[in-house]
């Protein structure tokens, strides 16, 4: 990915980025109506009660984080009171946890074991640490600002 | 505390809320008025509604973790499926709570009578109550006065459903924990109520004997196997029982889950476990990790007939439950018991095998497998059959594996042909019978149904070749009689010589001229009679009886006048499921009379009809196919009348 050259290809970045996202995970959400809907065992079973967990948690974290890509880019497009080099740095760490994190509940819900989810769920908690760091130099570029 | 944690919650979030919409101040003091109401109404939900605390439970026994023992909610966690497939087993129900929910006959406060006595089930609230003769009444049930007690625990759910009512002297208040049998049982399939001395092959009782019960009888002998770390504790200030967990739960079979819960919070352990699977782990047993012996001696702590019950080890028993573990050498903690191995326990032990100490009664297999040359020279175990947990890869409804749990391989002859290769190679020329018919089904020749139980007969567990020699000397039927129910053990034993080389045992006259099956049910013991009574309504048995085995109703139409309630019972659901002729309003509780007059009824029909078998005489036929009357008595008149009882 080029570093962006201006806060105007940060915003137009997010908002492909979160767009799209919203697009794949709203999809997932359907795939997963559809499983309710047609009773897929795989999916409902009470013995794949962690693979259900965790593919719900992969629909609404990815959707979440969708949004979180809209509202960053809104915020940047309302204002940019941050350096470009820190809200590149906030961009590439949500641009991450938007891949990190939906992706771990994904392929941990994929191939669980027993009551564990699979190996993928590494990714989530890297995730969930770009998330924090992300959100915290927004806010922090925000801070006094009234 | 947590309603007003929440009342707290609530005014602290609608109060911000409430500053930006009150610039008039007409909403007042609205969040407090509204986190009050909260307050209130949950307060009067739990105060009306409160949970119970298995410790403080006074009417049966308590659910109390105990000794390392942590209940199948915390498996649950983290095994998902194998939680799932055993909560689909008849090992979860084998004792359950009595509620609405899972007290399977109708509570609609009908009236039972059953010997002039009457009982009538209700729902009261969550609760079940029974009306019934009052217990402690000093003469016939049917004379007792009606008292209501409430049901507090039920047994079984597949075949029949058994139950408990509260019989504690709880006059100090403090609980005592003694559970009664209520003497009459509930058929599922049939949808009736029975005595409970009618749903075991025992002699006749004495009038007004069968509606007995046995204060505590749960308490001191059915906790054994039927809970999960079972702690009778009877003491001088009562019955205090505890149970790890009622039904046949997983620390039944895996040990106690503390030490497993405790190392495996550790998700670095979880994960170095899973990838990396040839590795056990070594705080909990898992059966399929454990020598074929050890792994059965987990079944064969209830699978056999065993005590824990000795002097010596009563007190331990009675205060801390089983000193068996899965894993641990049974034989080093619990009294095997064979025939005649213990006098003081005759009554326990009687009846329940075959005078060559093979098991006859179902519940007790583990003695037919350990006996068994494929466990004595090899790999055999209980779980060489049976899936304690439904394979993912098995298509069955959780409810049809549940049935008898066994593994897709062992529903055919899989289960041998995996050992015995070249047998399965070709297959008619060990057989002599047609490839794929009941002839040559592994089981049908080697586990023929020669157990009984729950009304009904069950494939013997230990696997042994036909013998007529054995059959001879036990008065066990072989295989080949149970199936070719016309034919004489002279017929079998001339086959099994000439296939198999097995030497001809020396055979008397009425060996050669009637058909065993037809010995058997007429002159034989109850338990020999109950076995053929079954075994003429079974379909590989009917179909290799000779072009029509219309010669069994007259027979099995004398059983329906047999002294024995379990031998009547099963002729009477033959006859109906064959569907020869119309039993009108039989019923097996029924007077002799009226019984007796039904059988003749069903002979005189059938004699009308006059279907000849091949070999009439045999089958107690005359030439013109009618009843041989004559023959009918001289075989009745050499009637096994020894008292069988068979109780699993």
């Amino acid at each position: 990915m080029t570093p962006p050259a201006t806060h105007r290809q940060l915003v137009i970045r997010h908002l492909r980025v979160g767009w799209w996202s919203l697009a794949a995970f709203l999809t997932l959400g359907i795939v997963l109506e559809a499983m309710h809907g047609f009773k897929v065992g795989w999916y409902l079973d009470l013995s794949n009660a962690t693979r259900r967990l965790l593919l719900t948690l992969a629909h609404v974290h990815g959707t979440l984080l969708a949004l979180v890509h809209l509202a960053f880019a809104a915020t940047l497009g309302l204002r940019a009171p941050t350096p470009l080099p820190r809200a590149s740095l906030a961009s590439a760490c949500l641009v991450g946890a938007g891949i990190a994190l939906p992706t771990g509940f994904l392929l941990g819900g994929l191939w669980p074991w027993g009551g564990d989810p699979g190996l993928g769920i590494v990714l989530v908690p890297v995730g969930a640490a770009l998330l924090l760091i992300g959100v915290v130099i927004v806010a922090l570029g925000l801070a006094g600002d009234a | 505390m947590e309603a007003v944690l929440i009342a707290v919650v609530l005014w602290a979030a609608l109060r911000p809320l409430m500053r930006v919409l009150r610039p008039g101040g007409r909403f007042g003091v609205f969040p407090e008025v509204f986190a009050l109401a909260v307050l209130v109404t949950w307060t009067a939900v739990a105060v009306r509604r409160p949970p119970v605390i298995e410790a403080e439970v006074g009417n049966r026994p308590a659910r109390v973790a105990a000794g390392g023992y942590v209940s199948s909610d915390t498996c649950a966690d983290c095994h998902p499926r194998e939680h799932g497939s055993w909560h689909a087993s008849y090992h979860r129900t084998m004792t359950q709570v009595a509620t609405p929910a899972t007290v399977i006959p109708p509570l609609d406060g009908a009236p039972i009578e059953i010997d002039g006595a009457r009982w009538r089930l209700r729902r009261r609230g969550d609760d079940v109550t029974v009306e019934m003769p009052d217990p402690a009444f000093r003469g016939p049930p049917r004379a007792a006065p009606p008292i209501e007690r409430r049901l507090v625990m039920t047994t079984g759910s597949h075949h029949e459903q058994d139950f408990w009512f509260e019989d504690g002297d709880d006059e100090d208040g403090d609980g005592d924990r003694a559970v009664s049998h209520l003497p009459i049982v509930y058929r599922i399939a049939e949808k009736r109520w029975l005595p409970n001395g009618a749903t075991f092959m025992q002699p006749p009782p004495p009038a007004d004997a069968r509606l007995g019960t046995d204060r505590a009888g749960w308490n001191r002998n059915c906790i054994q196997c039927h809970a999960t770390a079972g702690r009778p504790r009877f003491g001088p200030e009562g019955v205090r029982t505890e149970v790890g967990e009622l039904g046949i739960a997983c620390e039944a079979c895996h040990g106690p889950g503390a030490e497993h819960v405790a190392a495996n919070r550790d998700p670095r352990r979880r994960y170095a476990l899973h990838l990396d699977d040839e590795r056990g782990d070594p705080t909990i047993v898992n059966p399929r990790r454990l020598s074929p012996e050890r792994a059965s001696e987990v079944c064969g702590q209830c699978h056999m007939v065993s005590t824990i019950t000795t002097p010596a080890a009563f007190p331990e028993w009675n205060e801390h439950g089983p000193a068996f573990r899965p894993g641990d050498r049974l034989a080093d903690t619990r009294d095997i018991l064979g025939a005649a191995d213990r006098p003081d326990l005759a009554s326990f032990v009687d009846g329940r095998f075959w005078s060559d100490a093979v098991v006859r009664v179902t519940g007790r297999e583990y003695h037919g497998v350990r006996g068994s040359a494929c466990a004595e020279h090899g790999d055999l175990s209980c779980l060489s059959c049976h899936d304690m947990h439904q394979r993912a890869d098995d298509a069955r409804p959780p409810k049809e594996w549940a049935d008898d749990q066994l593994a897709p391989k062992a529903l055919g002859d899989g289960a041998c042909t995996g050992c015995h290769a070249a047998i399965a190679a070709d297959v008619p020329a060990h057989t002599r019978h047609a490839a794929g018919s009941p002839g040559s089904a592994c089981y049908d020749c080697h586990m023929p149904h020669t157990t009984w139980g729950l009304l009904k007969a069950i494939r013997s567990h230990q696997i042994e070749s036909p013998s007529v020699a054995t059959t001879l000397a036990t008065g066990r039927p072989n295989a080949c009689n149970l199936c070719h129910l016309d034919r004489s053990l002279a017929w079998s034993a001339e086959r099994l010589e000439a296939w198999y080389g097995t030497p001809m045992p020396a055979l008397g006259d009425d060996d050669r001229t009637h058909a065993a099956a037809v010995r058997w049910i007429v002159a034989g013991d109850a338990g020999q009679r109950a076995l053929i009574a079954w075994s003429m309504g079974w379909g590989p048995a009917r179909a290799a009886s000779g072009p029509s085995d219309a010669w069994m109703v007259p027979l099995l139409a004398q059983a329906l006048d047999d002294p024995y309630d379990a031998v009547r019972f099963v002729a009477a659901r033959t006859l109906a499921a064959r569907g020869d002729v119309a039993l009108g309003d039989y019923d097996f509780l029924a007077p002799a009379a009226v019984r007796a007059t039904v059988r003749d009824a069903v002979v005189a029909a059938e004699d009308a009809r006059a279907r000849p078998a091949d070999d009439a005489a045999a089958v107690l036929q005359d030439a013109a196919g009618r009843l041989d009357r004559a023959a009918l008595a001289a075989l009745l008149a050499a009637r096994d009348h020894r008292p069988v009882v068979l109780k699993e």
